[in-house]
């Protein structure tokens, strides 16, 4: 009799195991990954510039496949977040119409300095790419950076009178040296609690790069990350792009639709 | 009403329901029961004075006391399972705060009583005839559930109105359950604005715009559809037909756990033919516009302008074909939805996506 109880207590315990596994991959599930949609095109691309290669994703919307060339917009996520953890900050634009170029620089090992030097001096490249790669309109660019990768995009970014938009989220202190007059191109969102780009160096930047009042989102809460605040980024950053970009949409209208 | 019928039932269960009385059963069936079977053997053991062998270390109790707390361990496990996949549905819990966008408590009469609402404004709405969004929370939600995804549209221009619906968050009247009178009450809502657009001048009567996810969906849907001073609606996760969604056949444990879930609120998930009309857009306003008396009468209306849809098609809440419905229905165009594979009822991991969809909705109707 006593096997029962041995058996019993191998099924409770087995059951014990699945349900633990279970709880520990739903608790560790990523917070962002693939963006599941069939509105949403993605292409991978290899960008091989100045001896260094890049891997980087293209994405277009399937309501827009029979537009003329759209403006394109750059993603340069931060150096820490993996593919696909970035892609959610690529549909944003992605499905506005703007071919979007996420470039993967997760795991670049290289120090602050010399990351900047290589992203930076990348960026056309970049640009160049998603324009051989989607019916981009190369007159008009848009740029969202994060971390050090904003810094990167900003530093290329405004010394390129066709990036029209440079968007950078949580960026550190920049030397105002390396930044060419992008004054009302240039739009910044930080939270107040960022301790890998502390509120100083935000508002360091607010001054030297004459950021306008209305051209940033200072939050009170949500770290470098953005934790619970990704929503309210991807919304604000879409209005500066869509106005400088200077984006015509058919309207829909109360007495029907008007193609433009 | 109870008090009057002679009984006292503890609030907001909804205790004549056949679902919960069996789902409640089941799990104190498999919570309960098994750690008091284990004692079966002992008990037969020392009541026929026979041996059958359950012992261990020459104890008789020792390998029940051993299974019982192993099952103990299994419930807490089973609890923590369900609290890890609930926690899913929570993907902000960081408040949305910022210097640059101001919120205003207003209170919303209805009737004797009021909502209490929370006019967000932010540097680029205008001081005078901001465009509004009205935003409606979902069943058990509250206002501050949807700030994430409304506040960025101060930055558009729009001055955002979010409020309690009865029964939730910090209203003091009425019930969770009052779904039919919290669809109602949303031309309150609107009244409220028209009347604080003409004492204040801050807000603009003529651009009035309803956004809702579930229950703020079915809001949407039914009442601010209706409503010829809405311009246009953005339904998040809305139900087509309520009953059908209510009591379809559920496929997985934690889809009867959520039933019960709302079913703890005092929701009645099992309406009549009259209620289900009264909150399922399919029936009670599509193509309709309030005529005389508030009454829905057909009308020609411009669904492509009116409605704008979005969806997961692993919703566990308001399941898909309800989607499809509301789409078929209405005859959508493609820009007006957008449908994500996964994501379930808080479209976890498609926040992002979802705003920028609805920002291009925005754009395509003027903003």
């Amino acid at each position: 009799m006593i096997i029962v109880f041995w058996i019993v207590l191998a099924g409770i315990l087995v059951a014990i195991g699945i349900t633990a596994a279970s709880t520990i991959k739903t608790m560790r599930k990523p917070r962002w990954g693939i963006v599941p949609t069939d509105n949403l095109l993605k292409k991978e691309i290899i960008i091989t510039t100045g001896g260094k290669t890049f891997h980087g994703f293209v994405y277009t919307s399937t309501d827009f496949t029979e537009s003329p060339p759209m403006p394109g917009m750059l993603l340069l996520p931060d150096r820490d977040e993996k593919y696909p953890g970035f892609e959610h900050w690529a549909a944003i634009f992605a499905l506005q119409g703007f071919p979007t170029l996420a470039v993967d620089l997760y795991g670049k090992k290289m120090l602050a300095a010399e990351f900047l030097d290589v992203v930076s001096t990348a960026f056309p490249s970049f640009k160049q790419a998603l324009t051989e790669n989607a019916n981009v309109d190369p007159s008009g660019f848009g740029m969202l950076g994060f971390g050090e990768s904003a810094l990167a995009g900003l530093y290329a970014g405004s010394a390129d009178d066709e990036v029209k938009a440079i968007c950078c989220a949580g960026m550190p202190r920049a030397d105002p040296s390396r930044v060419n007059d992008a004054m009302g191109r240039i739009f910044l969102a930080h939270c107040k609690d960022d301790t890998m780009a502390p509120l100083d160096e935000f508002e360091a930047n607010k001054d030297s790069l004459g950021v306008g009042d209305r051209d940033y989102l200072l939050l009170d809460l949500g770290g470098h990350g953005f934790i619970s605040q990704e929503a309210v980024i991807a919304g604000y950053f879409s209005i500066p792009v869509h106005k400088m970009l200077g984006l015509y949409y058919k309207q829909f209208t109360p007495t029907g639709v008007i193609e433009t | 009403m109870d008090k009057e019928l002679g009984f006292k039932r503890p609030s907001g269960i909804n205790w004549e329901s056949k679902f919960l009385q069996h789902f409640l059963v089941d799990v104190l069936m498999i919570l309960g029961v098994p750690p008091v079977l284990v004692w079966l053997p002992v008990w037969i053991q020392s009541a026929t004075s026979t041996d059958i062998g359950w012992q261990l270390a020459g104890q008789d109790w020792l390998p029940s006391l051993i299974l019982m707390l192993a099952w103990f361990g299994l419930d807490i496990m089973l609890v923590r399972w369900v609290m890890a996949k609930m926690g899913e549905f929570s993907r902000f819990p960081i408040p949305t705060r910022s210097d640059q966008v101001t919120f205003e408590p207003v209170q919303i009469p209805v009737g004797a009583n009021a909502l209490p609402g929370m006019i967000v404004k932010g540097p680029a709405t205008p001081s005078e005839n901001a465009p509004v969004i009205i935003v409606c929370h979902g069943m058990g939600g509250r206002k501050e559930d949807y700030y994430p995804i409304g506040i960025p549209l101060t930055f558009l221009g729009f001055a955002l109105l979010f409020y309690d619906s009865r029964g939730h968050g910090q209203a003091r009247f009425g019930n969770k359950w009052d779904t039919a009178f919290i669809i109602k009450d949303f031309s309150k809502v609107v009244d409220f604005i028209f009347a604080r657009a003409k004492v204040e001048g801050d807000l603009d009567a003529s651009h009035v715009i309803a956004w809702g996810a579930s229950m703020g969906g079915g809001i949407v849907m039914n009442e601010a559809y209706l409503d010829s001073r809405v311009k246009f609606c953005i339904s998040v996760c809305a139900w087509a037909d309520f009953m059908l969604t209510a009591t379809r056949p559920l496929k997985t444990f934690m889809e009867r756990v959520i039933k019960a879930g709302y079913e703890f609120m005092g929701i009645n998930l099992n309406p009549t033919k009259l209620q289900n009309r009264m909150v399922s857009p399919i029936y009670n306003s599509f193509n309709r516009q309030k005529g005389f008396f508030d009454h829905p009468v057909y009308a020609d209306i411009n669904n492509d302008y009116r409605v704008m849809l979005a969806h997961c098609k692993d919703d566990a809440v308001v399941y898909y074909k309800n989607f499809e419905m509301n789409r078929d229905f209405l005859k959508m165009p493609r820009e007006n939805y957008i449908v994500f594979d996964k994501g379930n009822h808080a479209f976890a991991g498609n926040e992002t996506a979802l705003v920028g969809k609805m920002m291009l909705w925005f754009w395509m109707r003027g903003y």
